[in-house]
């Protein structure tokens, strides 16, 4: 029994271990060199940032390319749905937990129809697709705090209470449970599968990140928290940096 | 006493008409404005994409664009925060200049081959008095990306003028993003502004 746990959970195993190394080796950054008071372990991330940058380079990057050469659109489009329908478990789950009953239903609703493709082919065309749902917007509104900035080995960036909800989601891989080896096999690809589409879909503007910038670790930085506030909008309201940006540009002439 | 009491339910009723039918107009011609400038600009951008030019011809006239349609000096205050009110004249002059070009070039590099592409405006919001935000989808069929959620802030400050003041691609604000990496760089050099210059000139001489 306690063999067939180790094995249902050594999926997780080296990507949890990664995380617990990288909280353990946050140490704080010199206030002088702080560039973001969320980010108060920015010289550990700024390492961790590098190396991320250079397996992008050298696997990530060409991977992708090769991807959006080679699988034609309507192949990608079928993927994208796939990895979509694997996460409608989870999204249906924290619906659950936000008291979001409709996406709850819609979720599930989608899950079990488009089960018969296994998510390649959207057999519900007409109805209104589920809002995606993730642990970390679960925390928000039961109002955790989102913690400090952290750069995730792989994973990229984070905030602490986004990090630690993708661990919990890790272990709460609904397709852990399967005996079936083909099906835990396809669970174990789902991660790089779904990368190398995220990567492959945001090419350009990865890469306009990479290449175009002062300096790419503050933008990618900015750019995680802006395009997580607007997943949280609705949750942690209030107005947007851009919002904020402009206010007193006019009266001061 | 009941001619007083119809006298005023009339008055307050042409008051009430009056304003709306006076603030209406106004805001409806403003977002109007607002969307031509983004249809003018996009359809200015097909045109460029179309001709068969070098990368260093395509850069130019990018920077033309630029020039015509955004606010370069509401941007260049924005973009750099407090710290614009420390710089020389010539600081914000140059600053202006390279930070134009640097849009240019992103601009190049990042839709430079995109040849074929739509944008559709899904709503139009008044932001305050003197901006509008146009929110829309570019679809590019054939490339890395289907669909991008687009929002263009738009200055107003009269009914004569509209200006590109920002951009944010899927809720990402181009401005922000710029915003905290000029920051970040002049406070690492002990608040020189002229750090800044540098890092940009170094960046496009790349």
């Amino acid at each position: 029994m306690k063999i067939d746990f180790f094995n249902k959970c050594k999926p997780f195993i080296v990507p949890a271990l990664f995380i617990c190394l990288v909280f353990t080796g946050c140490t704080s950054t010199n206030q002088e060199q702080i560039t973001d008071k969320r980010d108060p372990f920015e010289s550990t991330n700024r390492k961790i940032y590098a190396f991320n940058d250079k397996v992008d380079t050298a696997i990530l990057e060409p991977v992708a390319a090769g991807y959006n050469k080679i699988v034609p659109k309507f192949g990608k489009e079928a993927i994208s749905r796939h990895i979509n329908w694997v996460g409608l478990p989870n999204t249906a789950i924290n619906s659950g937990l936000q008291g979001k009953w409709e996406n709850l239903a819609l979720s599930s609703l989608h899950f079990s129809v488009n089960a018969l493709t296994f998510g390649f082919a959207n057999l519900l065309p007409e109805e209104e697709p589920p809002s995606k749902q993730d642990l970390g917007k679960t925390f928000a509104v039961y109002g955790v705090s989102e913690g400090p900035y952290v750069v995730l080995p792989l994973l990229g960036s984070r905030t602490s209470r986004h990090a630690f909800a993708q661990i919990v989601n890790m272990m709460l891989n609904p397709y852990a449970i399967f005996e079936d080896e083909t099906i835990r096999q396809a669970n174990l690809m789902q991660p790089v599968l779904s990368t190398v589409s995220w990567r492959a879909a945001n090419f350009d503007l990865i890469n306009s990140v990479k290449y175009n910038s002062l300096d790419s670790y503050i933008k990618a930085r900015s750019a995680y928290y802006q395009s997580r506030f607007g997943q949280l909008q609705s949750i942690e309201a209030g107005p947007s940096e851009a919002d904020d940006l402009f206010e007193g540009l006019y009266k001061e002439g | 006493m009941r001619n007083y009491r119809t006298l005023s339910i009339f008055l307050v009723c042409f008051i009430f008409l009056f304003s709306v039918s006076s603030t209406l107009p106004a805001s409806a011609s403003k977002i109007e404005n607002a969307e031509t400038i983004v249809t003018e600009l996009l359809s200015e951008l097909k045109v460029i994409q179309k001709n068969s030019v070098s990368i260093e011809q395509k850069k130019e006239q990018f920077l033309n664009l630029v020039y015509g349609f955004f606010d370069t000096i509401l941007i260049s205050k924005a973009s750099t925060g407090p710290y614009w009110r420390t710089a020389t004249d010539d600081e914000k002059i140059r600053y202006t200049d390279l930070f134009c070009q640097l849009i240019a070039n992103i601009t190049s590099s990042q839709i430079g081959d995109i040849s074929d592409f739509e944008f559709t405006i899904t709503s139009s919001i008044p932001k305050g008095e003197e901006m509008v935000l146009v929110l829309g989808e570019l679809n590019a069929p054939g490339n890395s990306f289907e669909e991008i959620s687009i929002r263009w802030r738009i200055s107003i400050p009269n009914m004569d003028t509209a200006k590109i003041i920002d951009i944010e691609f899927e809720n990402i604000s181009m401005l922000v993003t710029q915003k905290q990496e000029n920051i970040a760089i002049i406070r690492k050099n002990g608040g020189a502004f002229s750090a800044l210059i540098e890092a940009m000139e170094k960046q496009l001489n790349q």
